[in-house]
């Protein structure tokens, strides 16, 4: 392990945009699958999809940060979920008016999104905790990390048809299958594999198991054991395990009661 | 006694429609990412289904006897998340009732599940669905919301047997953990639309 590594050198910068890439809530931590699994199959199912999402979070989990802590979590989880549908009308109705027809494809996938994981879950574990200003930026770099996935992933299975934003694509071998969800959860696992392997070259951690809430222990770890050689020494003599599956039972997306 | 017969047809029925055809992980992704997380976390997934189909049930019941009310509302798309967000409210908080009354012994354990049974994409999922289905009975509603829990047991129980696989060290880097379970569930999803009876068009 260089302690000199890019990304120990600047973790705070990065740790500012993990929403983008290193803890993308699509590829990494897979909290939004649905929409970009099932209903991505166009650039402008998309693009509303990931206006709708961005509109929607962003101001749920800004105005449900000023819901008193004192209230209990269960109830706050509520009142977060109902903010969100009350966000939802305004936004569907401006929708409605531009992209008609769209909105009706993307069926329940838009109302849906209002119980999205950066809502029911994440506002409460992460987001709350921080100071307004930096939650506002996190939640901003999260959307653009849901933006350029869904966006890309639409194009290439709209592409996969035969079609780029509505206009017939001429030689090109169109896959009817395309907007099948296995294919969306096929290439989402393989943009997810591109994006981890990445991540592990950048954070050269490369032996243990690569789950979201690991790399954070996996990390800190690395970074205290550099200012103790003789743990790290010792750290290296240890076995390797067999089987390199996550075994704390850490829950990231769980607030307790 | 025909009666019976017919609400438990309607009920087996809607159940294997939901199972099998519509199951809600396999062909809508919905409550997949929930399902990813009771597998990686250890979570019992009979446990945690049982307590997501109690809940959904519950809800459905309460949708059955209001849906009418908002059937030929101006706006109803729009209301339509906000009141079903209210009954799954109303449900998961007699759920946290009746598991710190009844279940004292396990009621921690539990009560770490209940919060993202209760509001993730499958709940709410399920009940736009069959809002969406016309005239359907009370049968119908809970046929729905008993075969969206046992489809989601199902398809949470194939990917938590093989979580060990999953994240065996065997796996190149890039794909161990969650790229390869999203890749599994594909595979998954592909051969449940073969052994419905589909064909694929190629």
């Amino acid at each position: 392990m260089n302690k000199d590594s890019f990304y120990i050198k600047y973790k705070e910068l990065f740790d500012l945009f993990n929403g983008i890439f290193l803890e993308n809530s699509v590829l990494v931590t897979g909290a939004i699958l649905a929409p970009v699994v099932v209903v991505s199959t166009s650039y402008e199912n998309s693009f509303i999809l990931a206006c709708a999402f961005s509109i929607i979070t962003f101001f749920t989990v800004l105005l449900s940060s000023f819901v008193p802590r004192t209230i209990p979590v269960a109830i706050r989880s509520i009142i977060y979920t109902l903010i969100a549908c009350l966000i939802f009308i305004p936004t569907s109705a401006l929708f409605e008016r531009y992209y008609s027809d769209t909105l009706n494809k993307l069926g329940v996938f838009v109302p849906l999104l209002v119980t999205n994981s950066l809502i029911v879950v994440k506002s409460e574990s992460h987001f709350h905790k921080m100071k307004k200003g930096r939650m506002a930026f996190e939640l901003f770099c999260h959307m653009v990390g849901f933006y350029w996935v869904i966006i890309l992933i639409g194009s290439v299975r709209e592409i996969m048809a035969g079609t780029f934003n509505g206009v017939p694509l001429n030689n090109f071998v169109s896959i009817k299958t395309a907007s099948l969800p296995f294919v969306g959860f096929i290439l989402t696992g393989m943009l997810a594999s591109i994006v981890q392997l990445i991540r592990c070259n950048l954070m050269l951690v490369d032996e243990e198991a690569p789950t979201t809430s690991h790399y954070a222990d996996v990390i800190s770890t690395k970074i205290n054991n550099q200012s103790d050689p003789q743990a790290e020494e010792e750290d290296d003599n240890q076995e390797q395990p067999n089987d390199t599956q996550p075994t704390d039972d850490t829950d990231e997306t769980q607030p307790t009661e | 006694m025909e009666n019976a017969i017919y609400i438990f047809g309607e009920v087996s029925s809607y159940m294997l429609m939901a199972v099998f055809l519509q199951n809600t992980i396999f062909s809508r992704s919905l409550g997949a990412s929930t399902g990813l997380v009771v597998a990686r976390n250890n979570y019992n997934v009979f446990v945690f289904g049982g307590m997501m189909t109690f809940i959904m049930l519950l809800s459905s019941l309460i949708s059955c006897a209001i849906s009418p009310l908002v059937e030929d509302a101006e706006n109803k798309y729009y209301i339509t998340p906000f009141i079903y967000t209210i009954i799954i409210a109303i449900a998961y908080v007699i759920t946290l009732f009746m598991i710190s009354l009844l279940m004292y012994k396990k009621r921690d354990y539990l009560l770490k599940m209940v919060h993202a049974s209760a509001f993730n994409c499958a709940v709410l999922g399920s009940l736009l669905l069959a809002n969406n289905m016309t005239d359907l009975s009370l049968g119908g509603h809970l046929g729905f919301a008993l075969g969206s829990g046992i489809g989601f047991i199902l398809a949470s129980f194939l990917t938590a047997i093989v979580k060990d696989k999953l994240y065996n060290e065997y796996v190149p880097i890039s794909f161990r953990g969650f790229p390869l379970s999203l890749i599994f569930l594909g595979i998954l999803s592909i051969s449940i639309y073969g052994l419905i009876g589909h064909e694929l068009p190629f």
